[in-house]
């Protein structure tokens, strides 16, 4: 059996990999002809500006090469039945009038197509054939004629050498079995037009925050440039948030990305147009998750851009195309010119979502999206079908990512049996022991980002100066599909036995050509990677000089490449146990599911009870019982016979790797000692206990602390409540994100108890994101009074006695106010737990700033550490409310079961090995390895028996502190051995410059 | 001015990623070779570069602590006392050897140090000392 | 009974079916050593002339062994242990407490070295026995200059000590002329010493710890050729071409002694052997003074230096 995933986005990719990875068939299909969804479109992802399409194409590409893994593009569901374990779907492929299987992608039909068509990928912004791929990078990589543009003249039949054209083909019924569904259709774009005030499609230099964002991309309309309609470069820019969100008339919710992305967009803006003043107009700045608050921070501390907080209500366009804005701040009107106004527009549910939620049976919520459950955050209303990403709730990529993992692990328990789809056959290795070195080399233009600095001609050229290279070319993506396919046949016709790609970096990049070169029939350590983007273009301006210097990292990569030798995957036996550190939501749901999948598990709780902070919750703001749950959980974790749990316990001491951990866990009963293959921790967060506004007086409580009272039934008859306290500061930069649904939810139970109570917010930004903006309009509406203050003017907290007062200053009325209510409450800050320092020493993975755990990608890899086989749930990684914390905790089993349902695991080759006939034992090495993985042992001779080290090669990590230890270089790391470094130095400094 | 750095995989190959990521500008003359770890970089290897005529050299790695094999740079640092202080003792401007910890995310103090570094190298001149001629 | 004789009485007591000893040479006063049995014992010898360092020949032999070590000998002895190189319960060490070893480069510009048929010491004074008649002259004129600042002149390893256990020097006042010179001085001391360098090796082939069969800096019998497969090219370790220059010649030996941190014994066999009278003791003395004062490494630790941690902070 097999799984269906409906949408190619980043949520869809990430589940069908996971699953994929996992041993399981997956069908995904898309709408349109190309995977890759929104973020595709994307020019950099925030808050680490990585380059989108940089992180998004290695993973185009594993799709498209994973054996388990068969995309239906430019199809759609037509009908659904069955039931979970068994559903029996019928899938329309349409036409796309050119054969997939033969197309190459050469794109000679694109430049001759006489017809200009609105480029969808750039927005509208630029034109592009009637035969088109979508974007270079995309996967699959073939053209596809858009008959409702093409004029039908043959053109592109005719020049097609691959005669892959096909204009009678026809649409196509696929019928397929599969057990479980994942929707991970994605979301729309609201159609600025809707807002007519603002001015869009009628006024030239008001554009959508898509818009902007090609813009800013380098291969976007302009290459990168941002030009107005009137090829302006506009030098004051307004961006507008909440257009389509937090909107009576058109959608309530908040979009909770467009706040982070406007900054980013500001950031991007300011970088190509350092003199560019920029202005972002938000009622709230919502830049609640991880990284975000000290990203907005970085944009108005480092790039100037500056935040108004008030929202646009009209634009007006002056004679010379400029806008004059016209917005209301502290009930006074204002009106500003700008050169250009960005709309960043919200999410909404997408065109398919309803026909679909009524072929697939499943109810949608009322805002149109797909219905959860907080409880069950990944599933829908009908058994075996699931959800992720913006199908059913606005978010952003990593949060889609974990639900993307969320949901490929919940679709794992109706998988009977593991497919049985076999390790992808490759073709048996050429061996190339004792040839010469013929090297191919490859430079990459990356569309402009190194074209532009680098003369990547020159550089091509250069190569073929150079010793043992027979083959030398330059290519527009080297990542894409039809380069790696141009390798492989260079690889093929020219008889290469090393390949040097001059590129990006090998962190990102390497795996993908390394495959390459297996595909091509050569030893994938035969490859070598040179960065002439991250580590040359990016880095400087002057084209000659970065040239050479582009040469002389090029030089010293054929050197080394001359040294490269084939080498052998370790492969080790995978324990199928999980040790889970930490017996909160996040442990006891990933300790269960784990269970559920036949995996062991060994769950380790510090405290004397399982629960963590959901011990403290007693209502959701949705009116669910935490309560419940935890009973619920508790008792299924304490009978399950695949969980063993140790309370007041905890990690002592860990050895091993990947797939074969041994651990030590101290528990009252002594020390106990486990063998597992995968680790998840998942130890949570706590709230801070403020410093500040007189909390320790008996009348400051924090919001934990007031909703237990009001869990014993005492509800205040009037109460103030503080935001961001702990938050947001010097001490600690980041947002807690869940304190103002936190404040919410109480002030709503105290009125929901005591209609006439008096509960006043003093908040800096409301940050009710997603679907939880309702809970915020509700609350005004039914009379909590919010206030708004600034850092710089703080709420002031008296204590007189028992007595207490706030004293604030509300911006309306321009003057100081003074409350003395019941109960002042403090949403307190999520902090990290202090043992986390201590853990990350024993587990080897790194902290962030604030001390939370720091996954491998902020991005892609939200649960996964850099350290094979360890992952991430929970608070632990960032604060979060309970829906996230599952999800998370899915994602996490997710990940781990793609290592836990193999039998074997094949490692990096990269290892220490020695040179026996240059050894003589002297065990330097030995005594040096911080992961004792060298022995001395003995070895039989023709002459007898010799002392020699010896490495464990699945223990060794390929530090190299041996062989720089070694005084005779007789240990060497492979594929940095003592003379492949030593040749590198040489070609590098052998190029003057 | 020719500067070879050995650049850890983890943190400062990373680190001087994340500089060209964040389009930071630094010096053509710096040139980076990718090791696993600063731990492993052979003295050896930091001769034959001022042999080949580098007039600069950096040890790049992770900061004390945060090395991703637990140690690899505190013996990177030894390795590195013991040269810089046998190359002064020859009377060898030891400021050329340069031993800089920098994370995956200090792309600006990677781009910064390396504009530094080069600044120092071109007040000592080119290297001539060690440098191998015919 | 004199030095000679007690050392010839635990030789015998040892019972080693080997003897690594100094013996003396014919017609003239300079000491080799020898591998001998037992029924040899009578050639044995010991004086200031005594200068060699057996712990290299040591690792050629297999069984029990008995053996003349020097404070700077047994330096040599323990570190090899410590590598694995030689067994502590196949020696049977006679350790000496030494006073310092003749120079003989020295004592030949005083007396013609074929005229000498003996040397013994006396107080502070070497006696000279002569063809015909017998010299004193002060041993201050003829010592080693590397004796002068002998760390260990007591064996720290001997299964019987003959002699008074002595204190050593602690300090590195040798070095000061040098360390107070100006950067430049110091490059022209040094180029100019290099530049002497023929780079015949000698001093690798005498120093005990440099046992590794193929050097990195120069390994001699490495089969590359131009059909060498770039494998067999990857993992060999090449570093210096064969030409001799100075600037080569320093790296050599820049090297060579960043090898030897923490493990030099300080015997000076590569400044005897050195043809042309190269102070490479200085470069070793630099380093194990940085072993000591920056590291507070002991070379009696048992870990290798080289694989110790050192938690320097930043």
């Amino acid at each position: 059996m097999s799984v269906l995933i409906v949408g190619g986005g980043i949520a869809g990719i990430q589940a069908s990999l996971d699953l994929a990875d996992s041993g399981l068939k997956v069908y995904l299909v898309e709408k349109l002809p190309v995977i890759g969804g929104r973020m595709s479109q994307l020019d950099k992802t925030f808050p680490t500006n990585d380059c989108s399409m940089c992180i998004l194409s290695p993973k185009l590409n594993e799709v498209a090469r994973h054996e388990n893994i068969e995309i239906i593009s430019n199809a759609e569901i037509v009908a659904v039945e069955g039931e979970a374990g068994n559903f029996r779907v019928k899938i329309r492929r349409n036409p796309t009038y050119v054969d997939r299987s033969k197309c190459t992608g050469c794109g000679v039909c694109a430049t001759l197509c006489p017809v200009n068509a609105i480029d969808e990928y750039n927005e509208g912004m630029s034109y592009r054939s009637a035969i088109f791929l979508r974007y270079p990078q995309a996967v699959p990589k073939a053209y596809v004629i858009d008959r409702s543009r093409c004029v039908g003249c043959g053109i592109c039949q005719n020049v097609c050498v691959a005669k892959a054209v096909d204009y009678t083909q026809k649409e196509e019924i696929i019928e397929l079995n599969v057990s479980s569904i994942i929707l991970a259709l994605g979301g729309k774009l609201f159609d600025a037009r809707r807002r007519g005030e603002y001015g869009y499609g009628i006024y030239p230099n008001v554009i959508t925050s898509i818009q902007f964002e090609r813009l800013l991309s380098a291969t976007g309309p302009y290459e990168g440039h941002v030009f107005r309609s009137d090829g302006k470069v506009p030098k004051k820019i307004a961006i507008l948030q909440c257009v389509g969100s937090r909107d009576a008339k058109t959608n309530p919710y908040c979009s909770s990305v467009c706040c982070t992305y406007a900054t980013k967009h500001a950031i991007i803006a300011k970088e190509h147009i350092p003199d560019a003043e920029i202005h972002i107009f938000a009622m709230d700045v919502r830049t609640f998750g991880k990284g975000f608050e000290e990203y907005a921070n970085r944009a108005k501390e480092e790039y100037g851009v500056i935040y108004h907080k008030a929202r646009v209500a009209k634009i007006f366009q002056k004679k010379n195309g400029n806008l004059i804005v016209k917005y209301e701040r502290d009930g006074k009107s204002f009106e500003e010119e700008f050169d250009l106004v960005v709309l960043s527009v919200g999410f909404e549910a997408c065109e398919d979502i309803r026909k679909y939620s009524e072929i697939f049976g499943i109810n949608l919520n009322e805002y149109g999206f797909v219905l959860t459950d907080s409880f069950s955050p990944v599933e829908t209303s009908k058994p075996g079908i699931f959800v992720a990403g913006i199908a059913c709730e606005p978010k952003d990529i990593p949060e889609s990512v974990a639900q993307a993992s969320a949901s490929a692990a919940k679709a794992l328990s109706y998988e009977k049996e593991r497919a049985v789809v076999g390790k992808k056959e490759f073709p048996p290795e050429r061996d190339v022991i004792g040839e010469v070195p013929r090297i191919g080399v490859f430079v990459c233009h990356c569309g402009i980002n190194i074209a532009s600095t680098v003369d990547v001609e020159e550089l091509a050229n250069f190569a073929k100066t150079l010793d043992g290279v027979v083959f030398s070319d330059h290519v527009l993506f080297a990542c894409s599909a039809d380069s790696q396919e141009r390798i492989k046949k260079a690889i093929k016709d020219y008889n290469l036995n090393r390949i040097v790609v001059a590129a990006c970096t090998p962190r990102t990049h390497e795996p993908l050509f390394r495959r390459t070169l297996m595909e091509a029939g050569l030893n994938p350590y035969l490859f070598e990677f040179v960065n002439i983007r991250e580590q040359c273009s990016w880095v400087h301006r002057d084209k000659a000089r970065a040239t050479e210097k582009a040469k002389s990292l090029l030089s010293a990569g054929v050197h080394k490449a001359r040294l490269l030798e084939p080498l052998q995957f370790v492969e080790v036996n995978v324990v199928k146990k999980a040790l889970i550190l930490g017996g909160g939501l996040a442990g006891m749901t990933a300790a269960l599911e784990l269970a559920k999948r036949g995996i062991e598990c060994y769950l380790v709780e510090k405290d004397s009870e399982l629960g963590g902070n959901l011990r403290h919750i007693y209502y959701t703001i949705d009116g669910k019982n935490p309560q419940d749950l935890l009973r619920k959980l508790v008792a299924e974790v304490e009978s399950n016979d695949r969980i063993k749990v140790f309370k007041n316990s905890t990690l002592e001491s860990v050895e091993g790797f990947v797939g074969n951990y041994r651990s030590r866990i101290k528990t009252p009963n002594g020390i106990v000692e486990i063998n597992h293959g995968a680790i998840i921790v998942a130890t949570g967060a706590r709230e801070y206990k403020p410093k500040e506004f007189g909390y320790g007086h008996r009348k400051v409580i924090t919001q934990v602390e007031l909703e237990e009272r009001i869990g014993r039934g005492e509800v205040p008859k009037s109460v103030v409540m503080i935001q961001c306290v702990g938050s947001r500061n010097d001490y600690r930069p980041y947002c807690s994100r869940i304190c103002c649904q936190a404040a919410i939810k109480n002030a709503l139970k105290i009125k929901e108890l005591n209609p006439e109570a008096e509960v006043l917010i003093l908040f800096r930004d409301i940050r009710t994101y997603g679907f939880l903006e309702k809970y915020y309009e509700r609350a005004s509406r039914e009379g909590v009074i919010f206030v708004h203050y600034t850092p710089e003017n703080p709420p002031v907290v008296r204590t007189n006695g028992d007595e207490v007062e706030v004293e604030f200053y509300d911006e309306i009325l321009g003057e100081k106010l003074i409350s003395k209510p019941e109960l002042v409450v403090l949403s307190s800050a999520t902090v990290p737990n202090e043992d986390n320092k201590e853990l990350s020493k024993l587990l080897k993975v790194p902290l962030d700033q604030n001390g939370f755990f720091l996954e491998a990608h902020p991005k892609l890899r939200p649960v996964d550490f850099a350290t094979e086989g360890i992952f991430l749930a929970g608070l632990a990684h960032s604060p979060r409310l309970i829906p996230e914390t599952i999800s998370l905790a899915l994602a996490a089993v997710s990940r781990a079961m793609t290592l836990l349902s193999k039998d074997k695991i094949i490692m990096d080759a990269s290892k220490a090995e020695v040179a026996r006939e240059r050894c003589d034992a002297c065990g330097i090495c030995v005594k040096a390895c911080p992961v004792s993985a060298i022995e001395i042992a003995e070895f039989k001779t023709r002459t007898g028996v010799e002392l020699k080290a010896s490495v464990k090669k699945a223990i060794c990590l390929g530090c190299g502190i041996c062989s720089a230890s070694c005084p005779k270089g007789a240990i060497v790391v492979k594929g940095f051995t003592f003379d492949q470094i030593k040749s590198a130095l040489d070609g590098l400094l052998e190029v003057s410059a | 001015m020719k500067i070879v750095v050995f650049a850890c995989n983890w943190c400062s190959y990373a680190g001087a990623d994340l500089a060209g990521v964040s389009r930071l500008k630094y010096p053509e003359d710096v040139k980076i070779i990718r090791v696993m770890c600063s731990g492993m970089v052979n003295p050896a290897w930091i001769l034959r570069a001022f042999r080949q005529g580098a007039d600069g050299v950096v040890i790049a790695g992770c900061h004390p602590g945060d090395c991703h094999y637990m140690v690899g740079n505190y013996y990177a640092k030894k390795r590195y006392i013991l040269l810089k202080e046998l190359l002064n003792f020859i009377g060898f401007e030891d400021e050329r050897l340069k031993l800089l910890w920098a994370s995956a995310s200090e792309g600006k103090k990677f781009a910064e140090e390396m504009a530094a570094f080069k600044n120092v190298v071109e007040n000592l001149g080119e290297q001539e000392k060690l440098r191998w001629k015919e | 009974m004199n030095e000679v004789e007690k050392i010839r009485e635990e030789l015998k007591k040892s019972g080693a079916e080997r003897i690594v000893a100094f013996v003396k040479k014919e017609n003239e006063p300079r000491e080799v050593l020898a591998v001998l049995s037992q029924k040899d014992i009578d050639k044995v010898t010991f004086s200031p002339l005594s200068v060699n360092n057996p712990a290299k020949l040591l690792m050629q032999l297999n069984g029990k062994v008995a053996v003349v070590a020097k404070g700077c000998d047994a330096m040599a002895i323990r570190q090899l242990i410590k590598e694995g190189k030689l067994k502590r319960e196949n020696l049977f060490i006679v350790g000496i407490s030494c006073r310092g070893v003749i120079d003989y480069r020295k004592l030949s510009k005083i007396e013609k070295l074929s005229e000498i048929r003996e040397v013994r010491l006396e107080g502070e004074e070497v006696v000279l026995k002569m063809r015909n008649g017998e010299k004193r002259i002060p041993f201050a004129e003829v010592i080693e200059e590397n004796c002068l600042y002998c760390e260990h002149p007591t064996p720290v390893i001997y299964d019987v000590l003959i002699g008074e256990a002595r204190e050593g020097r602690k300090d590195f006042s040798d070095l000061e002329k040098l360390e107070k010179m100006s950067r430049e001085e110091r490059w022209e001391y040094w180029i100019s010493q290099f530049e002497r360098c023929i780079r015949c090796h000698a001093c690798r082939s005498v120093c005990p710890l440099c046992y590794c069969e193929e050097c990195i800096v120069d390994p001699s019998n490495l089969a590359i050729s131009p059909m060498s497969t770039a494998e067999d090219k990857a993992s060999y370790p090449r570093l210096l071409g064969k030409t001799v220059n100075a600037k080569d010649n320093a790296i050599y030996h820049i090297i060579r002694v960043l090898h030897h941190a923490g493990r030099c014994s300080g015997c000076g066999e590569c400044e005897r052997a050195c043809p042309m009278e190269l102070p490479l003791r200085k470069l070793e003395r630099k380093l194990e003074k940085v072993v000591k004062e920056v590291f507070g490494y002991d070379l009696n630790e048992d870990i290798p230096f080289f694989s110790k941690l050192d938690m320097l902070g930043d």
